[in-house]
């Protein structure tokens, strides 16, 4: 009986054993998150610039991957050059990749998102797009006739 | 352009609407002198180097000629654009109105 008993043992030790074996090794820093930005309408090679809950993110060559997210929910937007899409609030997941798409319409007609400028007047104050949000803008392009 | 200034600007506060004229073919003084002559309240720059020309694609290398009207809505979006050298103030007062609504 007690040789029974300790075979039993055995097999209990060497069963616990081998599952832990099996045991995946342990994750990468599990807060962490990838987003994967695709840009429609972005030409191939334009640089991208991301803008991360309203801090610049770096600029990146088309596809935009970025690593080590912090997971969480999070407002994204992307530049080019000086046009801008409308931010979008993203939920990154721990561990995954999340895919985000833009829609990049910006342009200087009705429905597109207006190309920003920052520019000075005749008497040297500052006006910037960027900072009219809230407000409504009126150009006036004239020339002397 | 002193339409706008009597019919628009004056119809709406600072933190309302910005107002921008912008002309590449002059000078600044020339502008100087225009704005103060008729009045006009509302800022002007002096795009020399046409690069707001251009991002707009205003003149007649983009099929269209000033004066060329834009409206930008408070989200950034170009809601409306107008190559009109006949009075269209009174519509694009009521255009904005609605916006700030």
């Amino acid at each position: 009986m007690i040789k029974t008993g300790k075979t039993l043992i055995s097999i209990a030790l060497l069963f616990i054993l081998t599952q832990c074996g099996k045991l995946p090794l342990p994750l990468p820093p599990a807060e962490m998150g990838v987003v994967r930005i695709t840009v429609e309408g972005a030409a191939p090679g334009d640089s991208i610039r991301v803008v991360l809950d309203d801090q610049n993110g770096g600029t990146f060559k088309s596809p935009v991957i970025l690593t080590q997210v912090v997971a969480g929910i999070h407002k994204l937007s992307v530049f080019i050059g000086n046009a801008a899409t409308p931010p979008q609030t993203v939920e990154i997941r721990r561990g995954e990749t999340t895919p985000v798409t833009f829609k990049f319409t910006a342009g200087p007609y009705v429905g597109n998102q207006a190309p920003l400028f920052a520019v000075k007047t005749i008497k040297g104050d500052s006006i910037s797009l960027s900072k009219q949000k809230g407000k409504v803008v009126l150009l006036i392009f004239f020339e002397h006739t | 352009m002193p339409s706008v200034q009597w019919v628009i600007r004056v119809s709406f506060t600072a933190s309302q609407l910005t107002i921008a004229g912008i002309n590449q073919s002059s000078s600044a003084s020339w502008l100087t002198n225009y704005a103060s002559q008729r009045g006009i309240s509302y800022p002007f720059v002096y795009d020399s180097q046409g690069k707001m020309h251009k991002d707009y694609q205003v003149g007649t290398s983009y099929g269209n000629a000033p004066p060329t009207f834009i409206i930008i809505d408070q989200q950034g979006v170009v809601r409306y654009r107008i190559d009109d050298k006949f009075n269209k103030a009174e519509e694009m007062r009521a255009f904005i109105q609605n916006l700030l609504k």
